[in-house]
């Protein structure tokens, strides 16, 4: 940013609520094969057909606002906002207007390891609208309306952000919070989640705002923060140039690297919103606000803390924690059990049984009821009655059945036995290994040190990997020393 | 509020409501949307202070509907409705954004 | 064929003297005409109504249980969703469409047994008081042909007087099923909002449309009414309100109804058509003598109430019709080499109609900014000033009576000098439609020669027991009293 101006940001955040069906419609919401697979009536807009608003949407909305500390209004009202689009099928999108749900709220978000805030104006619940598809018939567009009438949450920011660091770091906690929350599913890729950023720019020190622009297209952090970058630095040229800047929708282009105003949206948009007569406003049933409440779970922002300050997990651990609420969700009760253990749990979490689960082709999310038993062999494994060879034996075991819960991990576990740890056992074993390779134990008597390895790899062959490191590298230290002296 | 019809008003509506007027059309179209627009005026003279506005007749039974899929239309229906359909979709001029 | 109620004929089947297919012919015979020469129906499923009349004369040879309405041959509103049938709201624009679903009312009838026949014409999108904008052409009058029929609904109301069907489904935004029944002779009746589910109804405005009966007598309008009634899952605004069971009630007496007349409303009739007048009075004057009690009531201003109503009706109706443009279904302009906002511009230009049109202008206008407060917002201030006074006159009176029309029907070659001139013939009928009301528009005595003329009841929400009730005894004193036949046209 040039020096003596400042740039001002607000968020406009599209949300993809999880639900099976479409807001309005009975359609699913679930990946389509095919163009126009998950249609009705009244997705295509056919003469007739009627909206009927999907309850679960209106739940996921209001613990979004209850995660963002938001007011909930205690009643729905949907709108219709008027425009043409190849891809609104009804011409107007069922949207909220002048009563949204939720309003009011904060969001907490880290920014170089202080936390900071975002106020919220609103939250409110939409319909998306479908796709056009230009590559699929030359010269043509094609619509595709699979996405039209799936329930979205629009959240709208304050502009209270004045980096475009900060604006990353605000959008990634939201997007966090909504995965916490069970909200949204958190992927960027597939556009569950779609952030808009107001940018203006004013004089450091200038109390009022300038004139805007909406940016769109920003499906990564990182377009996030190039195009509010360039942004910025476009408008504060435009001022010193003598210019002014108008209010714009502009596209940021990843590859030009730069944004450019939208087509087709040269005229000043008059939606004319109107209460939708089709859906009379509707109470929010007695008790949900408080239900939701009740079942809210710790945001990211406080576990974040506690999984770094009070667990000591290394960043990288406590980033693909969080990034993965049901995981956390489900380990945390262990992780809590077992403090001083937590890292090395959480390591072997994401490590040997995530890469176990993985190899199969499985997911570790879809086989966190067989968490127990997960817990069990990290145990056995870290108090050395499981060797490495041993475990992954056990984890592949594992991953390889098809039965669901704890069953499958517990039976390899059990087929795999112990370690050999006996010393009555292990020391004859030794004393045979050191008689047959003479050579070897003079010159690591003599000082290479290395050929500890050599002895270990031994032992460890002659008994198939079941020997207890521990013990095994003890009593091997005592063998090639003890008989030097 | 006394409004003043005149061509550019109509062709603003017009504009928002997506209709093409044809020129010969304007003139008529222009005095019968007065004519409205002065029938609607007699609103302003109706004492409305204390009432809040009513968007639907007074019973609002709206409730919530559970959220479970059903059935959708086949493709063979979307193609045999369509002006034009082509690649799984509903083909229309291109659109540049 | 004598019998033409929808009891009668559903009775004589059941009890085997008349066969279902037998009713059915009789009722093409006559659709026929209503097609040829009054273009009131504009599409007749001839073979799929005989083979459902035959299946139901099977079942009865069988011995099975008959639906309520077995064997009834009903018209339906080309606004009212049959799957598999054309659905063209009187619409250009609709060209080439056939509804893959059933409304409810539709698919409640056929459920019940009844047989349907085929699409009655209308004012495209219901818009109009005449029934002549729909792209099929005008509706002719069932006595004279040189007359409109009333609208929205007159493809109905002229079926229903020419008995082609029992009954017809119609709608009703703003009177469109009880202005042509006025004009027609016959009865037509409005259930409360939300009263019969409004899914696969073609949408003009969805805060005031309504589907309502038309039929040739009060007793088979609430037989038809009684089948399609009650709650649907597929409507937000319809009612979770249980349906009595209308045709079982006793007759009723007029001994102690308070019949409330508005203020001023029979005066502004009389200016129009004094033979209105006269009927309306010459009726509540037999209601009196027979032991009714006449109270004066005092409701809202007519003309702020058709100012409401126009706003609000043709603001929904802007964003009703929005899905019409040229993209998934129905007309697409020929014109080659057009952009997206082209195509939808031409399309939607060459497929509505010019009132169609008009109307859409007015609403976008009462929505768009700069005057979306003194038009929109305010009309539904209005509006609720208009419920409260109606719900006030209730507190002193049992049933509201007026005029169903200030005039009797007009010839089609009859100019006018704007559209609002027309708006005024609804004066009567969009206060029902405002406040969410039932209503019933019932043939009263008219002087030798004259057209039909209507008289409209009017009753509190989800009262339609009442409305049945008072408007069976009016029947009485009706033109049924002297000339057995609605409309007459033989």
């Amino acid at each position: 940013m040039r020096a003596g101006w400042e740039v001002v940001i607000g968020l406009e955040v599209h949300a993809q609520l999880s639900t099976r069906s479409k807001l309005f419609s009975v359609a699913p919401t679930s990946p389509a094969e095919h163009p126009n697979e998950h249609v009705t009536a009244l997705c295509l807009g056919l003469p007739g057909a009627l909206p009927r608003l999907n309850g679960e949407a209106v739940r996921l909305a209001i613990r979004a606002g209850l995660g963002l500390e938001c007011t909930i209004r205690p009643f729905v009202e949907m709108a219709r906002k008027s425009y043409f689009y190849a891809d609104l099928p009804k011409g107007y999108q069922i949207s909220q207007h002048d009563l949204p749900l939720c309003h009011d709220g904060v969001l907490r978000f880290p920014l170089d390891d202080a936390a900071q805030t975002l106020e919220i104006e609103r939250i409110h619940i939409e319909e998306d609208a479908g796709k056009s598809v230009h590559d699929a018939i030359a010269g043509a567009t094609v619509i595709d309306l699979n996405r039209a009438g799936v329930p979205l949450i629009e959240i709208v920011s304050r502009p209270g952000l004045r980096s475009a660091e900060a604006a990353v770091a605000a959008f990634a906690e939201l997007r966090l919070l909504l995965m916490h929350l069970g909200v949204c599913d958190g992927s960027l890729e597939s556009g569950s989640m779609r952030c808009d950023a107001n940018v203006s720019v004013r004089p450091t020190g200038e109390q009022g705002l300038r004139t805007r622009c909406e940016l769109k297209n920003l499906n990564s952090l990182r377009a996030l923060r190039d195009a509010i970058r360039s942004e910025a630095s476009r408008q504060v040229e435009a001022y010193l140039a003598g210019e002014q800047v108008e209010q714009q929708t502009r596209l940021w282009d990843a590859d030009a690297g730069r944004t450019r105003a939208m087509r087709g949206k040269e005229d000043a948009a008059d939606y004319r919103y109107m209460p939708d007569p089709d859906l009379p406003r509707l109470q929010v049933p007695a008790g949900w606000v408080d239900a939701e409440r009740d079942d809210l779970a710790p945001c990211p922002f406080v576990l974040r803390t506690m999984l770094r300050d009070a667990l000591a997990l290394d960043p990288d651990a406590v980033d693909l924690l969080l990034e993965s609420p049901e995981i956390l969700r489900a380990m945390l009760p262990l992780l809590e059990k077992d403090r001083e253990a937590a890292k090395a749990f959480a390591t072997f979490i994401f490590g040997p049984v995530a890469g176990a689960l993985r190899r199969r082709e499985r997911d570790l999310s879809a086989r966190l009821d067989a968490l127990s038993a997960w817990y069990e062999v990290f145990q056995r494994w870290r108090s050395g009655a499981l060797s490495n060879k041993m475990l992954s034996e056990v984890l592949d075991a594992g991953a390889a059945s098809t039965d669901a819960g704890s069953a499958p991990w517990t039976k390899a576990l059990e087929a795999a036995g112990t370690t050999l740890s006996d010393p009555s056992a292990l020391i004859p074993l030794i004393s045979g290994l050191l008689a047959a390779h003479p050579a070897e134990v003079a010159e690591y008597r003599s000082g290479k040190q290395k050929l500890f390895g050599f002895f270990m790899g031994q032992a460890m062959r002659q008994t198939q990997g079941k020997a207890d490191a521990a013990m095994l590298r003890t009593l091997l230290q005592e063998a090639l020393v003890g008989e030097g002296s | 509020m006394t409004v003043h019809v005149d061509e550019a008003l109509l062709e603003q509506v017009a504009r928002l409501s997506r209709l093409e007027l044809a020129e010969a059309d304007k003139p008529g179209l222009v005095r019968d949307l007065a004519a409205m627009v002065a029938l609607a005026e007699r609103l302003g003279d109706v004492d409305v202070e204390g009432f809040a506005p009513m968007r639907h007749p007074n019973f609002a039974y709206a409730e919530l509907r559970a959220d479970e899929s059903g059935e959708t239309l086949d493709e063979a229906t979307l193609r045999g409705m369509a002006p034009r359909f082509g690649a799984g979709g509903f083909v229309v001029p291109r659109v540049v954004e | 064929m004598t019998q033409q109620g929808v009891r009668q004929i559903r009775d004589a089947i059941r009890d085997g003297s008349l066969r279902a297919e037998a009713a059915v012919e009789a009722a093409l015979l006559r659709a026929r005409i209503a097609h040829d020469r009054h273009a009131a129906l504009v599409e007749i499923d001839e073979e799929a109504a005989l083979e459902a009349a035959r299946a139901v004369d099977t079942a009865r040879d069988a011995g099975r249980t008959l639906g309520p309405l077995a064997g009834v041959p009903v018209t339906i509103k080309d606004n009212i969703a049959v799957r598999g049938w054309s659905l063209h709201a009187g619409s250009r624009i609709l060209e080439g469409y056939r509804s893959p679903f059933d409304a409810t009312a539709s698919k409640r009838l056929r459920d019940a047994g009844a047989i349907l026949l085929g699409r009655a014409n209308m004012d495209e999108f219901g818009m109009g008081s005449a029934s002549t904008s729909g792209v099929a052409g005008a509706v002719r009058h069932p006595v004279d042909l040189a007359c409109v029929a009333g609208g929205s609904s007159g493809g109905s109301a002229v079926a229903v007087a020419l008995g082609a069907g029992a009954a017809s489904l119609g709608t009703d935004t703003g009177g469109s099923v009880r202005l042509p029944a006025a004009l027609c002779g016959v009865v037509g009746l409005k259930p409360t909002y939300g009263r019969v589910s409004r899914y696969g109804v073609v949408a003009y405005a969805s805060s005031l449309d309504q589907i309502g009966v038309l039929a040739p007598s009060v007793d088979d309008a609430a037989t038809i009414l009684a089948t399609i009634a009650g709650p649907c899952p597929h409507d937000a605004t319809s009612a979770q309100v249980p349906v009595p069971d209308w045709r079982t009630d006793a007759d009723a007496s007029l001994e102690g109804v308070r019949i409330g007349v508005p203020r001023g409303f029979v005066e502004r009739a009389r200016a129009a058509d004094a033979v209105v007048a006269d009927a309306f009075e010459a009726t509540l004057a037999a209601a009196v003598a027979s032991g009714a009690q006449r109270i004066e009531v005092e409701i809202a201003d007519l003309d702020a109430a058709i100012a409401a109503y126009y706003v609000i009706a043709t603001a929904e109706a802007s964003t009703n019709l929005s899905r019409y443009d040229g993209v998934r279904y129905g007309h697409r302009t020929a014109v080659p080499g057009v952009d997206l906002a082209q195509l939808h511009g031409k399309s939607r230009s060459e497929g509505f109609g010019p009132e169609v049109q008009r109307r859409i202008l007015l609403g976008t206008f009462a929505l768009s900014a700069g005057y979306h407060d003194a038009f929109y917002e305010r009309a539904a201030r209005v509006r609720a000033r208009i419920a409260a006074t109606v719900d006030q006159a209730f507190a002193t009176c049992d049933v509201l009576a007026m005029p169903t029309s200030p005039v009797r029907a007009w010839r089609h070659d009859q100019a006018f000098d704007d559209p609002t001139t027309v708006y005024a013939m609804d004066a009567y009928t969009v206060l029902a439609n405002l406040c969410g009301l039932p209503a019933l528009s019932l043939p009263v005595a008219a002087p030798a020669g004259s057209l039909p003329i209507g008289l409209q009841l009017m009753a509190p929400a989800f009262d339609e027991a009442r409305l049945i009730a008072v408007g069976r005894a009016f029947e009485s004193f009706g033109p049924g009293a002297s000339s057995n036949e609605a409309g007459g046209a033989r």
